[in-house]
């Protein structure tokens, strides 16, 4: 915070600052390949190779919502991910410290542009220059650029104030960073972007990432160290005991041995819950972007039960696996330790050959008990989904089913699973308890040819094998227990693999086409280019669309009618991408589905029909404006109240207490089939679309409504196909 | 412990390992209780959450001898509908009224048609019969008899309840039809389907009526979901009353009609309460009601409502004039999709 010019009222920032910053700023029309690079410089892509991203003509104007929109594009395409972040500007410095590779946009030279922050080093920020090498820069100078949008307009007043007081000037440079620091507490920086390692790159390679292959060989390491402290205590112990002397010396060596056990127990249990934190972290992100890329195909027909079962796993998922792994790993360790002080012992080949028997009988049994263990989570699963489904018609089975019938589905259900429960429920017990417990008969057996012969067996041989047939037994409880958790994590797999392969599905749309080119482009080319269209379910060999030809142009107005079941819906769903066509052509706005991706529903939107249309838990004003941005800025939330007027909302905006923040679904404010029919046809006609469709949005409402609603969409859409029985 | 046995003790013996070997087990047993202690909130929240459906409020189970009761009624009583009764009801919902000042008389076997705003209050007066909500005040005849909840409870039984809200299973197509009757009733499953017009839907469907419907019918269309759950209501014979909400969305305006008639000759002789946004369709009815703002309006013969200005004849104008500027305007681009083929349409 060093010389601040004050002219006229209106503070400038730091020249020497500015100059300073200078050779750091990356101009817009070079933001791709700054970001490419600062991408590889920082490991998150690949060293060689390079397909360098292009900048369009308009982003160089650096609106920052197209920049962030931009941002997100490139970096999809990359294969990383660049989150907006915000933080409050006293934690900024903390942010520089540790957030890095980031990018910050800036507004305060005279052409826009970008810092691009690889890391930090020795209390010094590296950035990346233009002319792509990495040098540091003050920590103060970058701290006071970035806040400079924030502390710019409060400086003039406090200068004043700080002067009026009479200060020390020496001092008043520090008591203006101290105030300005208060006064800005509360407020945020916004426009930083983080550059991560997108949820949808290689799992692995997040992992490594996090250093949890590091952690795991530095996990393996403590417990190999500790049991072998804990064996050389035994050792010492042992032979003083067998000795019969005495020796302090040795007990204060065997006491220092089990003292540095703890010290590595710690550090081994730190590792392993921030590995867990580390990976339960991934794994949720992942799952996250795979659920919101799956196909809607193959979610369409499955039911809230299994969609919800598919959530729970996940979670039984990440406990279990890291549980299972982690006790599998000591139990492999012990028993290696346990092979080697069965070597030493009495009867080194026969209790080798017993102990592998053991191992693959506990493996064996573990099978055993997995497969009983899938059938029964199959089984509840099933009666969550059941129950579930009953749960979301509750209100059609009290009004509807007859009472001598109402309890036969569970009824029967629920034996089938005592009887599943019951048969899985013998095999873990004797699985987990009889492995440990019979080995130490099996072991105690296989000491008895020694006496038969005619050897001499030294107390110590003898000691030293029944120690290693107690660590074989903690070896196999531990095996036990290591492999049905990992049994169970790996039935829970299969219930969460679909998601977290869809995570790499790509989204995005192949070129980066601005809204503003969208709107330009829009007048020539027609809206919907569709021949030969056809469309069958792969369940059935019914084709529902066949080869229709449809050619709409901006501005038109449609009205698609015919029978119940004659597949306007689907029309509906092929026009605005939730369905793939089976064979034929579909242009929007003369580029076709593979090249826009998912900027396709920017263009066509729908509002689908009743039954397949929700109201989410939220506020009144999330659900209309959710198609449109979220959190949503104070100009969109006008216009949603004004469009709830117009659709003759407004009585039941005023009879909610909360207004447009009140909240509604399943367990909030109750709507009538009514006000949710138009607070859908609002949410459709908020997105501005060029195409919109409405599948029978007017069917809920009585005639003057109805003409209200038509009247308003007629006004708003751009282009409309409305599906109605008039 | 063990410094001070071995210190007292002066030398080691054989025996001493098993009592280091017990001492050193008690740390990793106290880690265990720990750990147990630590997970004891978690669990016991767990426990309470489990524990919570056991308190709440029984649904009124009716006993043997009240069912046997229902089945065996006088067949002349059964064959006739219900007679209703509200004396000033009100239901309130929320600490809003959603009703109030309900004054109505409904004979055993009248056909009512219910119109209205959306939001009015019409869904809300079914749901007093179905059990949904209580009167807040007034009271409600059954029968001429004051009812109860049990009475509300054993009129569910002979009530046929036709609403787009209401769930299809993810079972066959005939487990659907049959879920609210009785299993006698099962055989007259061939008149249902051709009734409801589903002929064409069982036809089309892989395994005919064994198809399972998928989750909340997601493998039928609206309109053929909704002739599933008209052809459930109609199976069952005990009905004495009927209540329809919108029964026929989805479809268009001939099979509406069509159906509309179906199923009021269907239960010619039943009670029958019929929301509908279909204004012009009720002029067929003995009796409409005009429901506004949660009050009754207007109740009374079609043909009498029209005659002079009312509420009513309001409605019936502007559905008119939707049908003749919206619908019928010459800004909109006809297209029909029948059995899979697009076509340009004219206006009717």
């Amino acid at each position: 915070m060093a010389d601040v010019g004050i002219e006229k009222g209106v503070a400038r920032p730091d020249p020497v600052m500015m100059e300073a910053m200078r050779p750091f700023l990356w101009p817009l029309a070079r933001v791709g390949e700054g970001i490419e690079e600062l991408s590889r410089r920082s490991g998150l892509r690949p060293k060689t190779g390079s397909d360098s991203v292009k900048v369009p003509a308009a982003l160089a104007a650096g609106n920052p919502r197209n920049l962030s929109d931009w941002f997100d594009w490139a970096a999809e395409h990359l294969g990383i991910e660049a989150t907006l972040v915000s933080t409050p500007v006293p934690e900024l410095p903390n942010l520089l410290r540790v957030g890095g590779p980031a990018i910050f946009s800036s507004l305060m030279f005279d052409v826009n542009g970008v810092f691009l922050l690889v890391g930090w080093r020795r209390g010094r920020p590296l950035m990346l220059t233009p002319d792509l090498r990495i040098r540091p820069c003050d920590p103060e100078h970058l701290r006071a650029l970035i806040c400079w949008p924030r502390e710019g307009p409060l400086i003039p007043e406090i200068t004043r104030l700080v002067r009026a007081t009479g200060i020390d000037p020496a001092r008043e440079a520090r008591v203006r960073a101290a105030m300005l620091g208060e006064q800005l507490a509360q407020w945020q920086i916004e426009s930083i972007w983080a550059l991560r390692l997108a949820p949808s790159a290689s799992f692995l390679r997040q992992l490594s990432r996090v250093g949890a292959f590091r952690k795991v060989a530095a996990m393996t390491g403590i417990f190999a160290a500790s049991y072998v402290a804990e064996i050389a205590g035994w050792a010492l112990i042992g032979s003083a005991a067998l000795g019969g002397t005495f020796d302090p010396s040795l007990f204060m060596a065997w006491l220092l041995l089990m003292a540095t056990m703890i010290p590595l127990q710690t550090l081994g249990g730190w590792w392993s819950a921030n590995l867990a934190l580390d990976a339960g972290r991934l794994l949720k992100a992942r799952l996250l972007a795979g659920a919101l890329r799956m196909s809607s195909d193959s979610i369409k027909r499955q039911g809230v039960g299994q969609l919800l079962s598919r959530v729970v796993e996940s979670q039984a998922l990440e406990s279990l696996s890291l549980n299972g792994g982690m006790a599998l790993l000591r139990s492999i360790l012990q028993l290696g330790f346990a092979a080697w002080i069965l070597g030493q012992g009495v009867a080194p080949a026969t209790h080798l050959l017993l102990l592998s028997g053991w191992t693959l009988l506990a493996i064996a049994l573990s099978w055993n008990f997995f497969r009983k263990l899938r059938r029964w989570t199959m089984t509840r699963l099933d009666m969550t989904h059941e129950l579930i489904e009953v749960m979301v018609g509750h209100r059609t089975r009290l009004a509807q089913e007859p009472p001598n019938r109402s309890n036969r589905p569970e009824d029967s259900a629920l034996q089938n699973y005592l009887q599943i429960s019951g048969a899985m429920d013998w095999t873990s017990v004797s699985t987990t308890l009889g492995v440990s417990t019979g080995w130490v008969i099996v072991g105690l057996i296989g000491l008895v040819p020694a006496f038969v012969g005619d050897l001499q067996v030294s107390s110590t041989a003898i000691a030293i094998s029944l120690g290693g047939i107690l660590f074989a037994q903690r070896a196999f409880s531990g095996i036990s227990a290591g492999l049905s958790a990992a049994g169970r994590a790996w039935v829970a797999w299969y219930q969460v693999a679909p998601m977290f392969h869809a995570a790499r599905n790509k989204t995005s749309s192949q070129t980066y086409v601005t809204l503003e080119q969208l709107e330009n482009s829009a007048i020539k080319t027609p809206l919907i280019d569709a021949q030969a269209l056809t469309f069958a379910y792969p369940s059935s060999n019914e084709t529902v669309v066949e080869g229709a030809d449809l050619l709409i142009a901006h501005g038109d107005r449609i009205l698609l009618e015919g029978p119940s079941g004659g597949g306007k819906s689907t029309l509906a769903g092929l026009l605005t991408g939730l369905n793939t066509p089976g064979s034929g052509l579909l242009l929007l706005n003369g580029l076709d589905r593979h090249t826009l991706g998912d900027d396709w529903h920017r263009l066509a939107t729908s509002a689908p029909q009743f039954h397949e249309n929700h109201i989410l838990s939220g506020s009144v004003a999330f659900n209309l404006l959710m198609g449109r941005q979220w959190p949503a800025p104070d100009p969109d939330k006008w216009e949603a109240q004004q469009l709830c007027i117009e659709l003759g909302l407004g009585p039941l905006i005023e009879r909610m207490p909360a207004g447009l923040n009140q909240y509604v679904g399943e367990t909030g404010w109750q709507l009538s089939h009514g006000e949710r029919s138009r607070i859908y046809l609002a949410r459709a006609l908020l997105q501005r679309a060029h195409l919109t469709v409405l599948d029978e949005s007017f069917a809920a409402l009585d005639p003057e409504t109805l003409a209200l609603c038509l009247d308003c969409s007629l006004k708003r859409a751009r282009t409309l196909m409305v599906i109605a029985h008039p | 412990m063990l410094l001070a046995h071995f210190f007292s003790a002066g030398r080691v013996t054989g025996s001493d390992l098993l009592l280091v070997f017990w001492a050193l087990k008690l740390p990793a047993l106290g880690g265990q209780i720990a750990g147990l202690i630590n997970q004891y909130p978690a669990q016991r929240n767990i426990l309470s959450r489990l524990l919570e459906p056991l308190s709440a409020p029984d649904d009124l189970e009716l006993s043997e001898a009240e069912l046997a009761e229902i089945g065996t009624r006088d067949p002349t009583v059964a064959a006739r509908g219900i007679a209703l009764e509200f004396h000033d009801g009100s239901v309130l919902a929320a600490g809003h009224t959603i009703l109030e000042s309900v004054d109505l008389s409904i004979a055993p076997g009248e056909h009512v048609a219910i119109v209205g705003l959306s939001g009015a209050g019409k869904s809300s007066l079914l749901g007093v019969l179905l059990g949904w909500h209580r009167l807040a005040t007034g009271r409600l005849l059954i029968d001429g008899k004051r009812a109860q909840a049990r009475d509300i409870e054993a009129l569910r039984h002979e009530t046929a309840w036709v609403d787009p809200a209401i769930q299809i299973w993810n079972r066959s197509l005939l487990d659907n039809l049959t879920y609210a009757s009785d299993d006698d009733d099962a055989l007259t499953v061939g008149d249902v389907i051709a009734a409801a017009r589903l002929r064409g839907v069982a036809q089309k469907l892989p395994q005919g009526l064994q198809t399972l419907l998928g989750e909340g019918g997601g493998l039928l269309s609206g309109g053929e979901g909704q002739r599933v759950r008209l052809a459930r209501a109609l199976l069952s014979s005990t009905t004495r009353l009927a209540l329809l909400d919108e029964p026929f969305r989805g479809m268009d305006r001939t099979q509406r009609r069509a159906l509309l008639a179906e199923a009021r000759q269907w239960w010619a002789s039943v009670t029958l309460l019929c929301v509908t946004h279909d204004v012009a369709e009720t002029m067929a009815f003995d009796r409409v009601l005009v429901v506004e703002d949660g009050r009754i309006v207007e109740d009374g013969a079609p043909k009498s409502l029209l005659a002079r200005q009312s509420r009513y004849r309001e409605l019936i104008d502007a559905e008119a004039a939707v049908a003749e500027s919206m619908w019928q305007g010459d800004f909109w681009r006809r297209l029909t999709l029948s059995d899979g083929r697009l076509k340009a349409s004219e206006a009717l």
